[in-house]
């Protein structure tokens, strides 16, 4: 193939650009990194103000139950950063991951031998898989939009959960999801240790796979995407399949935790989620952001309902303060948002 | 004294000039066509004069006072009202709201919308268009009546200067006279009129006199009724452009790759049939919005319901999707390069390797040091001027976004290469460079189809020229026969009388 | 010369609307809410004013919540903090209550309530326009604010609400007519209204096409900032409503009607995208949802497990939404699939 650099550079100048180094390091620290650096930045602010107010605070117990909490919050919130990035949006997480819970606690309430254990986890994460492929279904054939296949699929799910259990889900978590939720290796939470290997494959699936950066294709630009050959259709589907997975995931952790199923025990999760992925620096419209960013949302959000209660402040300041960071973040970040436009 | 004047406008986008120094004067009771071939000027002319975008230099007076608008509310407040040919109509109001938009007849403050709809009947009924019903959502209106509704929109302000800009290309020619008559009894009420249409059968029809517009700049103003067309034909194309093309080789006939039979997806396309060649660029000519796109994403398997035989050396290719299509070694340069083309957030580095990623990854999993090498090669293949390649190519220059996205099909392998004007708004000297990309794709032995609005380009860098016309191929040019004249009579849909007369004169 | 005869059109035809979209939906709501009342007066031991009373009521709070979000949608935004600002609503009006002098103290309560939803709306379309922040993301955290406002001024369930002014619009009017439902037909005139200002054309121009409503001199901020105070202001309306109802304050009463109110819009036709929807579709979508439970209930199936009213709610949604979806299968242009 022939060369047509031999025109040479003098003549290429459409525009004056910034020399390379310095807008590499432009590009990498406001692109990428800037939401990082502020919301781990935040974690830090969190812990030192706390810490010299309540020195019981920073205490390796605490930090440790801390973690433990913001897992849950934080694999919760893994599919809705995978949905956020494709520009959609998961509503039914909190009943997707109840309806698994409960699967799992009925299925084994009344023989909790390995087989059927076995079992009842395959089908309560399968269950989560299966009503999130059929999110992805009517999204991506009907372009029914996502909040409200989600919205819609979240009363199916309620209704279904309540219709199983007539209001009162029986049994209790088994030993081995237990531990999972409680139990610690060496010191180290399992929770915490399941977070650390689900953070690093999803990093891994978004940085460095085709099915990741399909996803940020369909997020920033869905036809750019489609007439480059990816198939928009297939990522969709997977990625709310995917999203019902953690869904399913999380609510067996959350039995664990709390020993039982229990009705509602996803609501406290789904704004939560969403906004752990906002004040991670992921754009609501999709395309940019990733899960290094939601991690650190989750622990922000898991850190301030800690603070607060030590603080001895009641739920609504927790909900005041929730509301004013996740607004202050959006400033922070929509401002780059604006130039793009 | 002109009722309104631009003296000296110029506009820059980046580091293209689309006016240089532009000016224009329109009296009261004339109607006045803007003339030019693509990107001669006067569109960005007119969004200048209605307050769509402010220019970078020049002054404008309306009635002898100088003007500036910030929005087009102002404009239209100060007696400039534009038609567009991208409507300004809201598709879910009905026709009535929307011809009194803004100035809604009321009621005790409220909006009485049965005065609305008799006013909106009177209006459409003083106007002589053909009967559209006031109360008819306009998302239900054809098009035709759509465009109707937006110059009986324009005209019901009662502006002092009305400018259409190819406001009748959807009209039929019944209703396009309607229009005409209206227009003239306008101009005896001393309304100035400014028209812009690709038809210039229309503008001698219409227009009192016409300012010629050619790169950036007013070229000449001339009496309609006392020019020839082919003058005007010449001022359009004014002097020869500096050869800036690779050499073409001399004609030969290598084995067909692509072969089109019939193809159609009405209205948009009315039965294309076409054969190109390894080692050939096709060029398609014809103005802007004859279906020369619809034609290229039809065969980039964007159009559902699309019809006729496609062959890519000699196997039949479905038509289902961009996927398939980009199987049997298609690539797409499509249109708008920022919402089509590019990825604007993501990288130089992802843009090219996006749909290669397959072919550069091992199990689903990118190879990272591939994956930098093929981009890296493509910079420098095609001197990119970016940063790092992993510089977002929003921060790019046009020209250089332009090359990543001719790029990305190199990875491919791509044997077909579809590109739709794929040097609009680049300096000349990147415009260059894709010129000879091009023609050393083509002397690998692969084949290019390619839309251009620049004349000279076809000319320049076509093999062979088809002219498209409201859908259908109308001309096949080659070799000698491949000149502006001839171009743009096919492509102004000049009958062939009028043909022969230009040529005789010629 | 002659004129070129050219085709009617060039570019691609008139985008047809989809199957049953609009219109269409709005008639498949009534269509289902009719169903269900015929079911239930088939069912129902008896069908007095007594059971209409109930029906209106059940209802009402939906119904005055989802006006406000039928105006968001219809700019192409949402509204996430309609639930707690009709909690904020219900647990300003409980809490100023009192038994001395009620009538001074209720009528108080309402103009703080009402002047708090004014203003929860104004802050958000504020954010909005000005910060030019996705409409989503800025409700669910101001409702988040919300939320903990009204858990601030009633941070357990109570309150004082007098039984015989709460009974004024929940009661029957001359012992006959149920007041939900005179109230129903007071909010219908309003929407007409409404429908006749200059500001619901704005607020359907820019939900419709933001360009070209620029293009036609709408002032886009100033719309998005009316369109989002008038929901505050309707759901502290829905606030005030549900106290008469509840007869006391909760600050956790009104969160289910943020998710319900956009369900409602979408059932009774409304478009997310903007643009298209109204009111009067907004109604079916709104009782559809509320009555289901008093329907089911005369069926054995649904008594035995009477908690499971959201999968026939969320079925009936779904299935809505997907018949108005099939028009994107026939779609000519792929990428307007996408």
């Amino acid at each position: 193939m022939a060369s047509i650099g031999e025109s040479g550079e003098a003549r290429l100048g459409d525009e004056q650009l910034p020399a390379p180094g310095v807008a590499r390091l432009r590009a990498l620290t406001s692109e990428r990194y800037r939401p990082l650096v502020v919301a781990y930045g935040l974690i830090l602010v969190i812990l030192i103000v706390t810490g010299l107010r309540h020195p019981g605070f920073v205490s390796f117990d605490n930090l440790r139950n801390q973690l433990v909490l913001a897992s849950f919050l934080g694999i919760a919130a893994a599919g809705q950063t995978i949905l956020i990035l494709t520009g959609g949006i998961d509503l039914s997480l909190a009943w997707n991951l109840n309806f698994s819970a409960i699967l799992m606690t009925q299925l084994t309430k009344s023989d909790m031998s390995a087989g059927r254990v076995t079992w009842a986890i395959f089908l309560a994460l399968f269950s989560g898989c299966v009503f999130g492929c059929l999110n992805g279904l009517g999204i991506a054939y009907l372009r029914i939009p996502p909040l409200v296949m989600t919205l819609g699929m979240n009363a199916v799910l309620l209704g279904l959960t309540l219709y199983y259990t007539k209001g009162t889900p029986q049994g209790t978590a088994p030993d081995v999801i237990l531990r999972l939720a409680t139990g610690r290796v060496a010191g180290i939470p399992w929770a915490v240790l399941l977070w650390i290997v689900v953070s690093a494959v999803l990093i891994f699936v978004l940085r460095r796979t085709v099915f990741g950066r399909r996803l940020y294709a369909i997020g920033n630009n869905v036809r750019a995407a489609y007439l480059s050959g990816v198939p928009v259709r297939r990522v969709l589907i997977v990625s709310y399949t995917a999203a019902g997975f953690f869904a399913g995931l999380t609510g067996l952790l959350l039995t664990g935790y709390s020993n039982q199923s229990y009705i509602r025990m996803g609501d406290a999760y789904v704004l939560p989620s969403i906004a752990a992925v906002v004040v991670g620096g992921t754009s609501i419209l999709g395309g940019s952001g990733g899960y290094a960013g939601t991690i650190a949302g989750a622990i922000i959000i898991t850190l301030l309902q800690n603070v607060l209660s030590i603080e001895n402040r009641s739920q609504a300041d927790q909900q005041i303060l929730f509301g004013l960071i996740v607004l202050i973040m959006l400033l922070i970040y929509g401002r780059e948002a604006k130039i793009r436009e | 004294m002109p009722v309104l004047a631009a003296n000296g406008i110029t506009k820059r986008f980046g580091g293209v000039v689309a006016l240089n120094g532009a000016s224009f004067a329109c009296e009261a009771g004339e109607i006045h066509a803007l003339l030019g071939g693509n990107g001669a000027g006067k569109s960005t002319l007119v969004k200048i004069l209605t307050g769509v975008q402010p220019a970078d230099a020049g002054t404008i007076t309306l009635k002898g006072q100088p003007v500036d608008f910030s929005d087009p509310a102002a404009a239209s407040a100060a007696g400039i009202v534009p038609v567009f040919q991208e409507l300004s109509l809201i598709p879910d109001l009905t026709v009535a709201e929307n011809l009194f938009m803004g100035r809604e007849p009321r009621r005790f403050g409220l909006m009485d919308r049965r005065a609305m709809r008799r006013a909106a009947a009177e209006l459409l009924e003083s106007l002589r268009f053909p009967p559209i019903d006031p109360a008819a959502t306009v998302r239900d209106l054809p098009l035709a009546e759509r465009q109707l509704v937006e110059i009986a929109k324009a005209i019901g302000r009662r502006p002092d200067v009305l400018i259409l800009d190819e406001a009748t290309s959807a009209l039929g020619a019944q209703e396009v006279e309607r229009v005409f008559a209206t227009l003239r009894t306008l101009r005896e009420q001393g309304m100035a009129i400014v028209f812009i249409s690709h038809r210039m059968e229309e503008v001698r029809a219409l227009c009192d006199r016409a300012t010629i517009f050619r790169d950036g700049q007013d070229v000449a103003t001339v009496n309609v009724a006392d020019t020839d067309p082919e003058e005007i034909v010449r001022l359009m194309i004014g002097r020869q452009l500096e050869e800036v093309f690779p050499p073409k080789p001399p004609a030969h006939e290598d084995a067909p790759i692509l072969r089109v039979e019939n193809l159609r997806w009405e209205p948009a396309l009315r039965g294309i049939s076409l054969t190109l060649h390894r080692g050939e660029i096709l060029g398609l000519a014809g103005l802007e919005g004859q279906g020369q796109g619809d034609l290229l994403l039809a065969l980039f398997g964007v159009y559902a319901g699309a019809t006729g035989s496609v062959q890519v050396d000699g196997r039949p290719l479905h038509l289902g999707s961009p996927a398939a299509a980009m199987a049997a070694g298609l690539a797409l340069v499509p249109e708008d390069r920022k919402t089509q083309g590019l990825i604007l957030p993501l990288s130089v580095r992802e843009n090219i390797s996006l749909p290669v990623l397959p072919k550069l990854s091992h199990g689903g999993v990118i190879a990272p040091e591939l994956e930098r090498r093929t981009t890296h090669e493509m910079i420098g293949r095609l001197s990119i001027k970016t940063a790092s390649s992993d510089t977002p190519v929003r921060f790019l220059s046009g020209g250089n976004q332009q090359k990543v996205a001719i790029a990305k099909w190199l990875t491919t392998q791509a044997q077909i290469y579809l590109m739709y004007d794929p040097t609009r708004g680049i300096d000349v000297g990147t415009k260059q460079e894709i010129y000879r990309l091009m023609r050393s794709l083509a002397d690998e032995g692969r084949a290019i189809l390619f839309f251009s609005t620049d004349l000279a380009e076809i000319i320049g860098l076509c093999d062979r020229a088809l002219v498209m016309y409201e859908g259908a191929v109308v001309r096949e040019l080659a070799g000698d026969e491949l000149t502006k004249e001839a171009l743009i009579a096919a492509s102004l849909g000049m009958s062939d009388a009028v043909r022969a007369q230009m040529e005789s004169v010629a | 010369m002659a004129v070129s005869a050219a085709p009617t059109t060039l570019h691609s035809p008139t985008p047809r609307r989809p199957l049953l979209a609009r219109g269409a939906r709005m008639l498949l709501a009534y269509l289902i809410l009719l169903a269900l009342l015929v079911v239930y007066q088939q069912k129902a031991p008896r069908f007095t004013e007594r059971e209409w009373q109930s029906l209106a009521n059940q209802g009402m709070t939906l119904t005055i919540a989802s006006l406000g979000q039928t105006i968001v949608v219809l700019t192409g935004g949402i509204d996430l903090s309609v639930g707690p600002m009709v909690s904020l609503s219900n647990s300003i009006v409980a809490t100023m209550g009192s038994q001395e002098s009620p009538d001074q103290r209720l009528a108080l309560g309402i103009v703080v309530a009402l002047l708090a939803g004014a203003a929860g709306g104004l802050i958000n379309g504020l954010i909005i326009a000005y910060g030019r922040l996705q409409p989503i993301i800025v409700t669910l955290a101001t409702g988040y604010i919300y939320a903990g406002i009204a858990l601030h001024v009633r941070p357990r369930p109570g309150g004082y609400v007098p039984f015989d002014r709460a009974d004024m619009v929940t009661g029957l009017v001359w012992g006959k007519v149920p007041a939900a439902l005179i109230l129903l037909l007071i909010l219908v005139a309003l929407w007409e209204l409404f429908k006749r200002t200059r500001l619901s054309n704005r607020i359907i121009s820019i939900g419709s096409s933001q360009g070209a409503a620029y293009m036609s001199g709408v002032d886009v901020v100033r719309t998005k900032i009316w369109a989002y105070t008038l929901a505050g202001i309707a759901s502290a309306v829905a606030g005030l409503f549900l106290t008469a109802q509840t007869a006391s304050g909760d600050a956790n009463a009104g969160l289910v009607y943020t998710l319900n109110s956009i369900a409602a819009v979408v059932l009774g036709g409304a478009s997310l995208a903007g643009g298209a929807g109204s009111f009067i579709g907004t109604i079916a979508g709104a009782y559809v949802l509320s009555i289901i439970p008093s329907v089911l209930y005369f069926f054995d199936f649904y008594r035995s497990r009477p908690l499971s009213q959201d999968l026939y709610k969320g079925s009936i949604l779904l299935a809505a939404v997907a018949l108005g979806a099939l028009g994107v299968l026939r779609m000519r242009n792929r990428l307007d699939r996408l």
